[in-house]
């Protein structure tokens, strides 16, 4: 049987979407298939890394007490001597070597290419988007900088650091002041739309800047679209792409915000809630071909593998599309839109296993060393 | 929507226009136990209510903090807000703070609304006193081995059995030390502002008797008492809670 660890939690907002999107679906498939021996990982807020299969059951962290039961285990180590290892220390100490990992961390140190880095440098075969589309996605402007550049359409947008706004902050709104009202205020590098505010004017925007800084360096202000329809498109594969249903989320507050997505389906909420989605999104044949165009073109320029959802504004009035956002580990993988077009937890997890170790067979063929005498003549005469 | 107070990230919602009521909830609750009060009161005056901090949306502290911590959190949101508060309504812990910063003039308002509110001591009865010696002998009791290790279980059950949120706190269990050890008796003595309170005949957290204490000391309050309803009583009987409150505003 193969060792899959499974790794969650983190410094991160979105720590406890997190633990959500590692148990359902992840974990529960993993263990259907009954294929592999699973093991949770599960990274405490303050960075300290926990393994033990209890973890396993989402109830674990439900109950009132368990970060004090977590405190009574003994941290793990980790080693990358030929392939990636998990070493409990101490008299009884145990160790397992890890066949495959399956990040499942939402936000920084994990979603944003941190933790692929890691496992890379570990040569283990890991589910789902690699280093650099991970970091790229995980900056909304460099996501959109570069989708501009490809000549995607984006909506207007301004941006600039913490540090830029207290030195310049007359050149900033004067570039803000070019956009239209209503804004929206995002941190840069979160996602769960987590610390976004809406502005309807320039009263507004100075606390919701703040609530901006609150999580991020960097900011994103972008113009609110008129009429606005939202949907997102979780796409699957690496050369070969299969899309889902284009799902539009139906929210009743202003934007579709953190409660909405994950908390709002009360004792039925498995992650992202369906009542608040219209699956597949109503909309017409030529929007439709657009979006499957435009996201599968996303995809591929950011260089996506695994899965990766990607959320777009369309202009209800003007039919105009826009790219948004590019999500590299979507909430419970959007599990609920896959079933919809007939893919279950089981094969989703699964075929995610298969694009990630063909990904990492394929790197295999690639030469990454290069072999010179440099070394010998360096402190030489000439070089 | 958010804001940013104390560096706190700070959940709040701002509904309606026309005189300012700022509501504050109870323990281990949040700005929606406003919910179905807010849209019946909203058409006339413009309803803020936040979540305090350590609760629902609004971030935790580091620190254990006290009821004067608390007060001057819900100050510094009125500033950055930039509000004029015309009424301060409070639930429970809420009437607790609305009762001290009142008082002590570090909130200002026109009028308060104590909906079930906290804060003044329990009189000495003679049960209070027979509970407190029982508690002490089973502290000691418990304590030696092999009993001690039912004692979390068993104080657990204790403190679930006498209704205290203490065991429920979490890592505001410090917090709630501070806070109900903190009598605000003499401050509801020194209250002269219109005051509104509304009980349930049925609350057994924060009993009509200590309504009609607090009524007491209050002067010129006037004391509103709903039958069949408990604690939330703004929860459960909405329609009248606004009724009440439309007529005293």
């Amino acid at each position: 049987m193969k060792n899959i660890a499974v790794i969650f939690g983190g410094k991160s907002a979105e720590h406890d979407v997190s633990i959500i999107t590692a148990h359902t679906p992840i974990i529960s498939s993993l263990l259907a298939t009954g294929q592999y021996e699973v093991w949770p990982i599960y990274i405490t807020k303050d960075g300290a890394w926990y393994c033990d299969q209890f973890m396993n059951d989402l109830e674990y962290f439900k109950k009132d007490d368990w970060h004090n039961q977590l405190t009574k285990l003994k941290t793990i180590h980790l080693s990358f001597d030929n392939g990636l290892t998990v070493i409990w220390p101490g008299l009884l100490s145990k160790q397992i070597k890890i066949d495959l990992v399956f990040p499942s961390m939402h936000g920084t140190f994990g979603e944003d290419g941190s933790l692929m880095g890691l496992l890379r440098m570990a040569n283990v075969p890991f589910i789902g988007c690699d280093l650099f589309a991970s970091a790229v996605a995980m900056d909304k402007v460099l996501t959109k900088q570069v989708l501009a550049s490809e000549g995607l359409p984006v909506v207007p947008y301004v941006w600039f650091t913490k540090h830029d706004w207290e030195l310049n902050k007359s050149t900033l709104s004067e570039k803000i002041s070019h956009l239209k009202y209503p804004l929206f205020i995002k941190p840069v590098h979160l996602g769960s739309s987590i610390g976004i505010t809406k502005v309807k004017n320039n009263s507004e925007l100075e606390n919701a800047l703040e609530v901006a800084f609150h999580y991020d360096d960097k900011v994103l202000i972008e113009e609110g679209i008129e009429n606005l329809i939202e949907v997102t498109l979780p796409i699957m594969g690496n050369e070969t792409l299969q899309c889902a249903a284009i799902e539009r989320p139906l929210n009743n507050t202003e934007f579709f915000d953190f409660n909405d997505k994950y908390l709002s389906g009360g004792t039925k909420g498995n992650g992202v809630n369906r009542q608040y989605s219209e699956l597949p999104a109503q909309i017409n044949d030529t929007l439709t071909n657009q979006i499957l165009d435009l996201g599968q073109k996303t995809y591929r320029i950011l260089g996506c593998s695994g899965i990766a959802r990607i959320d777009f504004l369309i202009d209800d009035q003007t039919k105009n599309v826009y790219v948004n956002e590019v999500n590299t580990l979507p909430g419970s993988l959007y599990q609920h839109n896959w079933k919809t077009i007939g893919i279950s937890n089981v094969e989703l997890v699964t075929r995610l296993i298969n694009l990630a170790q063909e990904r990492f067979d394929s790197q295999k063929t690639t030469t990454y060393t290069f072999s010179s005498d440099i070394l010998k003549q360096s402190g030489g005469k000439k070089i | 929507m958010k804001i940013i107070v104390q560096n706190l990230a700070t959940e709040y919602q701002d509904e309606g226009s026309g005189p300012v009521l700022l509501f504050l909830h109870g323990w281990k609750d949040t700005l929606h136990s406003f919910d179905t009060l807010t849209p019946l009161l909203s058409r006339t005056h413009r309803i803020i209510r936040l979540d305090l901090p350590g609760f629902g949306n609004t971030e935790i502290t580091q620190q254990p903090w006290t009821l004067d911590n608390y007060i001057q959190f819900v100050v510094d949101f009125i500033t950055k807000l930039n509000l004029n508060v015309d009424v301060l309504v409070g639930h429970s812990f809420g009437g607790r703070i609305a009762i001290k910063g009142l008082a002590e003039h570090t909130l200002q308002a026109k009028k308060c609304i104590l909906i079930a509110a906290a804060g003044i001591a329990k009189k000495q009865t003679l049960r209070n006193s027979l509970l407190r010696l029982i508690a002490k002998l089973g502290k000691a009791i418990i304590a030696i081995p092999p009993l001690n290790i039912w004692q979390q279980p068993l104080r657990k059950k204790l403190y679930q059995s006498i209704g205290s949120d203490y065991f429920g706190a979490g890592s505001l269990k410090e917090t709630f030390l501070h806070i109900v050890r903190e009598d605000v008796t003499a401050q509801a003595q020194q209250l002269s502002l219109p005051t509104l309170m509304i009980w349930g005949t049925d609350d057994t957290q924060t009993p009509l008797s200590d309504g009609k204490r607090l009524s007491d000391m209050i002067r010129g309050s006037e004391l509103h008492v709903l039958d069949h309803a408990g604690h939330f009583v703004h929860r459960e009987k909405p329609q009248e809670v606004a009724q009440i409150i439309q007529k005293f505003l």
